[in-house]
């Protein structure tokens, strides 16, 4: 952690013995309140996790009658025919894939057109873009219910171009997830593609282009070499959402139709809920826990690296 | 952010008069497009129900208070409103109050395991919502804070309260550390010095730290869905109910997507500077 220097404040007053044990304990005292906020509340429900996830326990049978079961639970989610999870696991990678990379595309396209000399009210777009990133989803996922039906306003305007899409259905349910992504979430990459580029300093690209280095030149090889921890960080960070995403698409198509939508979120909800298999839904709960940890890990292993640039690019 | 200036380079005269205009013309072309589903929202919360659903769609038809009265007078969306205001400010609250020590500890001193504790926090922070459903089901029978605001606030603090220590870490490591070292030097005890001098400097922080939490808490619709039913209900799931139960109303649920939404989109105006601080941080919290 960044942490300046030595207790230096603790020890500008010298003093006795006891004095010197509260400077050795101040630190881990002052911990106190947030660990017993955040660990004291989680550390049972996640053992809890844990051992449900060894049951076999379902709805309408007592917990005293649920018996341990070994890894069966995981067993059966990775060989039975029935299990959804390489589905949802499948699923989940071409919704992040492919919405990451549209939202990339399409983000820095916009932020380097921001990023021109005069756009006349720059400000004005940069905070009307903040907006979409931070409705409520549960709203978003409702007001793109309304516009994806068939008498709604974007197949009306679909429509005008004669192009008529029925989202609700086995074949255009996930791309609708993945378009609503898109508008959600491309503004996110515009802010912070637009911060990371006001960074490069001005006389190097002045340089370049003194030595004749022309502008898609000059993009290549001077802002993008610049941009890519910026574009590692934001995309892992978009990884994270989508891993743990549930209350778009369970308000547009809760995991349907059929199993089209259903992804590891929804997965646990259906193993809970349809199924009523909680020894099950917990198996696949420490699956997409272990999985989110992982890109976390890889995540914070990576921004910390790249943190001075980061830190530098902020607005 | 004042104007970066790039060098025209070969570029004609004649094309630099009408640049600035294109360039303008298309990012805001594209940032209304993008805006437009939320626009399409608000507007189309003050028509009559009859030209909410109208096909092809009526773009200019006369606008009326009717859904907000619908949403205030026979959802009672206020008593929605209510619940979720209380949760998340107490949420907001508690959080950054916990986080506070904490966040200074990491800020300022250098401890054993130090950089263990920080990894500690962010893995509780993205332990995943929906995940944790069922144990939080359990528990919450067990503690009698079923559809309560207790209940709700009490799940809410492992994940906001390492998001707020990470936050104020930041911030505090911000403040010069001489500032409160003079003020010892001067006679004040450790306590002193962060109260008179480090607080005043971190209000910026705990405003910026603050919005964001309220916005998730706000929002938060796994926990809210499952933990209650009629007396501690929040916005996210009352929208949610417009469609599960009874038949589906356009209508209304416009005008409290509005009500429900607006908030936030004040909130992005007061936070805009730190937005990607916020987001990044927050991106972690499951």
């Amino acid at each position: 952690m960044r942490g300046t220097a030595t207790n230096a404040l603790a020890a500008t007053r010298p003093s006795a013995g006891r004095r010197r044990s509260l400077r050795l304990w101040l630190p881990y005292l002052c911990l106190v309140p947030a660990v017993i906020a955040s660990c004291g509340v989680l550390l049972y429900p996640t053992l809890r996790m844990f051992q449900y996830s060894f049951l076999n326990w379902s709805f309408g049978k007592s917990y005293e009658t649920a018996e341990w079961d070994g890894l069966a639970n995981y067993q059966w989610l990775i060989t039975s025919q029935s299990s959804t999870l390489f589905h949802s696991l499948r699923l989940t990678l071409v919704y992040a894939g492919t919405s990451i990379v549209c939202e990339l595309v399409l983000g820095l396209a916009i932020a380097v057109l921001l990023n021109r000399r005069h756009v006349f009210g720059r400000q004005v777009v940069l905070t009307g873009f903040m907006i979409p990133t931070l409705l409520m989803p549960v709203m978003v996922g409702m007001m793109w219910r309304m516009y994806m039906y068939p008498n709604g306003m974007l197949s009306y305007f679909l429509g005008l171009v004669g192009l008529r899409i029925d989202w609700y259905t086995a074949t255009w349910a996930m791309p609708a997830v993945i378009l609503i992504e898109i508008w959600q979430f491309t503004p996110f990459f515009v802010i912070s593609l637009f911060a990371g580029l006001r960074a490069i300093s001005a006389e190097i690209l002045e340089a370049a282009a003194i030595d004749g280095a022309s502008g898609w030149y000059r993009f290549w090889h001077i802002s993008m070499p610049y941009l890519r921890p910026i574009i590692v960080v934001t995309s892992m960070i978009r990884v994270l959402w989508i891993l743990k995403s549930f209350d778009i698409v369970y308000t547009m198509f809760t995991g349907g139709p059929g199993s089209a939508t259903e992804i590891l979120g929804i997965s646990i909800y259906r193993a809970l809920f349809l199924s009523r298999n909680i020894g099950r839904s917990a198996a696949l709960s420490v699956i997409l826990a272990a999985l989110t940890l992982l890109v976390t890990f890889a995540f914070v292993r990576f921004a910390y690296r790249s943190r001075e640039v980061m830190e530098s690019s902020s607005p | 952010m004042n104007e970066q200036s790039h060098p025209a380079g070969a570029r004609r005269k004649w094309r630099r008069g009408l640049d600035p205009l294109v360039g303008s013309l298309v990012v805001w072309i594209i940032f209304l497009l993008f805006l437009a589903p939320y626009l399409y929202l608000i507007v189309w919360s003050f028509k009559h129900p009859g030209d909410i659903q109208a096909y092809p769609p009526r773009f200019f038809s006369p606008l009326t208070l009717l859904n907000y009265r619908q949403v205030f007078e026979d959802v009672n969306i206020s008593f929605y409103l209510r619940n979720s205001t209380i949760v998340a400010t107490a949420t907001t609250l508690l959080s950054v109050l916990l986080a506070i020590p904490a966040a200074y500890s990491f800020a300022r001193f250098r401890f054993w395991g130090q950089d263990w504790l920080a990894y500690l926090l962010i893995a509780i922070m993205v332990a995943p919502l929906i995940a944790l459903v069922y144990p939080f089901l359990v528990m919450a029978n067990q503690l009698g804070l079923n559809d309560t605001h207790l209940g709700l606030i009490f799940f809410y603090l492992p994940w906001n309260v390492p998001f707020a220590v990470w936050m104020l870490r930041t911030f505090i490591s911000d403040v010069p550390q001489e500032l409160e070292e003079s003020a010892r030097v001067d006679g004040c005890t450790l306590l002193g010095a962060f109260g008179r001098i480090t607080m005043p400097l971190l209000l910026p922080g705990f405003f910026t730290t603050g919005i964001f939490i309220f916005i998730g808490a706000w929002n938060e619709f796994v926990i809210a869905f499952f933990l209650t039913s009629t007396k501690a209900r929040t916005l996210p799931t009352t929208i949610d109910f417009f469609l599960t139960y009874g038949s589906f109303q356009f209508a209304p649920m416009f005008a409290a997507g509005v009500v429900g939404t607006l908030p936030i989109a004040v909130c992005a105006l007061l936070v805009r500077r730190y937005y990607l601080a916020g987001t990044t941080a927050g991106a972690l919290k499951g």
